[in-house]
């Protein structure tokens, strides 16, 4: 496998947004390295993308057999479907950012994570998943709520724009 | 949609922030390395199965080893000494000496003990290294007066190893081959297995030594001289006698004490 230092860190985040803890994401991205390790390393043309996927379904499978789910199952309701809502474009206060980052449920860590750090859009998130756009976008509209929740009433904070 | 949303790059920022630290990173390279086991393949595998059978069978023979009754490993130690009592080897010393044993039999890990049989009149002869029971021992060849041979093997005693044992030479631990017409006795003393094989002097003036073997060489010609077939018992000579023979006759002294 010839990944550089940067790919790694790239499945390490994604792993930790996933998991949530850094300890938990270090396993997670161990796990996935031994299941590409025992699979027939030859025939995987993408092995960060491959890697990726078997992350995502050994942390869904460890959720489920841990009868937490906070996932929200993946089967989010699709009530913003056709609305597009935007994110606010304003600067946050980063404490606030962290603890609203912090507040999300994995699945809405993880589609925020595609959304902002590896810069993918609304519909390529949703190709990735395999799941419906409208729920990816009610996913980026719940951050947008909390983040809207957690504003100071006196904050001069402007959010507006569109993902 | 503006071409750069603060909230986004944000985000991402406060994410790229997270990345592995050296350790971890070390931890992953670690895993990828290629194992560093040359076998392969089938050879890994039947090692494996050779370690694993190994684990399994290694507790069952110790704890069989450790938990014999000394009858069992004193009928191995008797089969063993009155093969070696049967052949002639060289001898590594030739001494009547025992300080010269003492002074050349160097690779020896106890202290040799300077005993003969009270009965008899023996000279000794010389020593040699073998072992006993896959230890390294002495065997010491002493002649009788009548010219036979009586052998004595001496190794470090290990309880653990040959269990418990008399501690004196007059409570020894004994079996007679009735086809060699050989006792042999085994005790311990001062930390030393001894088992001593000693000729049935007594049969052989009495005329009972029919089926038995000499121990000497010129005591063997003269008894082979009275029967018709000296060559099959010279081939007997060889022949490992039958555990069935060893009959097994603890003193009493020494069962009670069991």
């Amino acid at each position: 496998m010839n990944l550089n230092r940067a790919e790694w860190d790239r499945l390490y985040r994604y792993c930790l947004a996933l998991c949530g803890q850094p300890a938990d994401a270090e396993d997670l991205l161990h796990n996935a390295l031994e299941r590409y390790l025992k699979a027939c390393a030859q025939n995987i043309q993408c092995p960060q993308a491959w890697m990726r996927r078997v992350a995502r379904n050994l942390f869904l499978d460890q959720q489920r057999r841990l009868q937490r789910l906070p996932f929200e199952s993946l089967e989010f309701p699709d009530e913003m479907q056709d609305q597009g809502p935007s994110l606010e474009a304003g600067l946050i206060d980063q404490r606030r950012l962290e603890a609203v980052w912090g507040s999300l449920n994995p699945a809405e860590r993880e589609v925020v994570f595609l959304w902002a750090a590896e810069g993918l859009s609304a519909s390529e998130i949703a190709l990735q998943l395999g799941e419906p756009r409208g729920t990816i976008l009610s996913r980026l509209h719940r951050l947008r709520s909390k983040l809207s929740l957690s504003q100071p009433a006196t904050s001069s904070t402007c959010l507006q724009g569109d993902a | 949609m503006s071409d750069i949303d603060p909230l986004r790059q944000q985000l991402a920022e406060m994410l790229n922030r997270q990345q592995l630290d050296e350790q971890q990173f070390a931890r992953l390279q670690r895993k990828l390395a290629p194992p560093r086991a040359v076998r392969t393949g089938w050879r890994a595998k039947l090692a494996a199965a050779a370690c694993i059978s190994l684990l399994v069978v290694t507790p069952f023979f110790v704890q069989h080893h450790q938990s014999a009754p000394f009858s069992q490993v004193g009928e191995r130690i008797s089969e063993e000494v009155l093969t070696n009592h049967t052949r002639i080897y060289l001898l590594d010393i030739q001494t009547d000496s025992f300080a010269q044993l003492h002074a050349k039999l160097n690779r020896i890990d106890f202290a040799l003990q300077e005993t003969a049989p009270e009965e008899i009149t023996v000279t000794l002869q010389g020593a040699r290294y073998c072992t006993l029971q896959g230890v390294l021992a002495t065997q010491l060849i002493y002649q009788t007066a009548k010219g036979q041979r009586l052998t004595q093997y001496q190794t470090h005693y290990d309880p653990e190893r040959f269990g418990p044992l008399p501690a004196s030479r007059s409570q020894a631990w004994q079996t007679r081959s009735q086809a060699s017409a050989i006792s042999i006795r085994i005790w311990q003393q001062n930390g030393v297995l001894i088992a001593e094989a000693v000729p049935q002097t007594d049969e052989l003036t009495s005329g009972n030594f029919k089926s038995g073997i000499s121990l000497d060489i010129t005591a063997y010609l003269e008894v082979a001289a009275l029967f018709p077939a000296p060559t099959q018992l010279a081939d007997a000579r060889y022949q490992k006698p039958q555990s069935a023979a060893l009959q097994a006759s603890q003193t009493p002294a020494y069962s009670a004490a069991r």
